[in-house]
């Protein structure tokens, strides 16, 4: 399970990727995987990503491997207000 | 107890009877309504009118003649000129006396000049309400800001600088456009200092924020509380679970929970291109179209917390609401925040 801070470093390091995957939005919050609370990385896609995306994202850490989970959305774009 | 066509009467007499009528009166009854007149003329009776008689707090199911005044005075301080009589005899009321009231109400105000939205004023300039640069439809304005001795309009750059498309010292309607602002008459403000996208696919850009010089002759009527909130206390920074609250032109007062305090996203500015923001803070959906601008205040320290510029209000997908850090956007701006009231 990954926690708050490494959860933003998966996203600070990853945001490209999955910006060039289509993501118009990537936040961190806390999500359930396997049944349990974790925080993941959510990116936000107007529409299905075009490949498939990794379940999780990797991140190096005091030189250890930490997987963070990784969901997708469906939802347009932010607006204006 | 009298008739609604008497209490009526007694009304008119009082109010806007012509001479005419009352010179059908008897003499006594024309003094009566002399001095019932002069009551009604004195500063403090603001209105005048017919309503259930209240006797220590409690409904006597008896209409009365209700003398409306700014505030309850003792008998002993008024002089017997302008006291209200317990009644309006029977010389005035017709077959029976009419008992009078006296309910204090405090003066009547306008209460949003003639405009249709109730988040639209004209005066006084103050944070929560709406505002826009000319070509812009409506946003809000955020807080009064200090930079050189200068008290500005701090708001968005897509509210007071057509996010970047306008120029320094274009006009700033109060109300905005949307909510009946014309120029010129409603012209407030002129564009002062606005931060410049970087415009692409990248997570670039931190803040959308821009400042508005208030002109000269309206510097008087400028308020840095925050319509129906308070005056911010400082400023804070943001933190996941923060509850915050707002008050905009659209939504008015309303409230959120923070969930990440370094999202990122990339969104469209008409006639701008795309624009891409990193290290903001997304929230719980607090806001609608036309709150851009508003200021965030953590509600336990009264501190500002953010500028409010974006959401995500699709029911079916991810709803939020996003704001700038605030320190971000004085720093950007150069400007500090006003944390006391105008003088």
């Amino acid at each position: 399970m990954a926690t708050e801070a490494e959860a933003h470093r998966a996203r600070e390091q990853h945001s490209d990727y999955l910006k060039d995957s289509g993501a118009h939005a990537i936040a961190v919050d806390k999500i359930q995987r396997g049944g349990e609370d974790t925080f993941g990385v959510i990116a936000f896609y107007e529409k299905e990503p075009p490949g498939p995306l990794p379940d999780s994202l990797e991140i190096e850490q005091d030189g250890k491997s930490q997987s963070v989970p990784l969901v997708t959305m469906i939802t347009p774009r932010a607006t204006l207000e | 107890m009298a008739s609604e066509e008497n209490l009526v009467r007694a009304l008119d007499l009082m109010t806007i009877a012509p001479k005419g009528k009352m010179a059908s009166l008897s003499a006594g009854a024309r003094s009566h309504v002399s001095h019932m007149r002069r009551v009604v003329d004195t500063n403090n009776v603001v209105a005048v009118g017919i309503s259930e008689k209240i006797t220590q707090g409690k409904r006597t199911g008896t209409l009365a003649l209700t003398f409306y005044v700014n505030r309850k005075k003792p008998l002993n301080k008024l002089g017997a000129h302008v006291a209200v009589p317990p009644a309006v005899p029977e010389a005035i009321s017709g077959p029976e006396a009419i008992p009078t009231d006296v309910v204090a109400i405090g003066r009547a105000r306008l209460e949003v000049d003639d405009l249709p939205n109730p988040l639209a004023t004209r005066n006084p300039i103050q944070p929560g309400y709406s505002i826009g640069h000319v070509d812009v439809t409506a946003g809000t304005l955020g807080a009064m800001v200090t930079r050189d001795g200068k008290t500005l309009i701090l708001s968005n750059s897509h509210v007071l600088a057509n996010s970047g498309l306008g120029k320094k010292g274009d006009g700033i309607l109060y109300p905005a456009s949307l909510d009946d602002g014309k120029a010129p008459k409603d012209l407030v403000a002129k564009l002062y200092d606005f931060v410049q996208f970087k415009v692409g696919d990248d997570f670039l850009n931190h803040v959308d924020c821009a400042v508005a010089l208030p002109i000269a002759k309206r510097m008087g009527d400028l308020q840095s509380e925050i319509k129906d909130l308070f005056i911010p206390r400082g400023t804070i920074k943001p933190a996941r679970d923060m509850e915050i609250v707002k008050v905009g032109r659209t939504t008015g007062e309303t409230v959120g929970t923070v969930k990440d305090i370094h999202f990122r996203f990339i969104t469209e500015y008409e006639g701008v291109g795309k624009v891409g923001f990193l290290d903001q803070v997304f929230c719980t959906r607090y806001s609608n179209g036309g709150d851009s601008g508003s200021l965030v205040l953590d509600r336990k320290t009264k501190k500002a917390v953010g500028l409010h510029f974006a959401g995500f209000p699709d029911k079916k997908g991810v709803m939020g609401s996003v704001f700038n850090p605030i320190d971000q956007v004085l720093e950007a701006l150069g400007v500090t925040l006003v944390t006391k009231a105008i003088s």
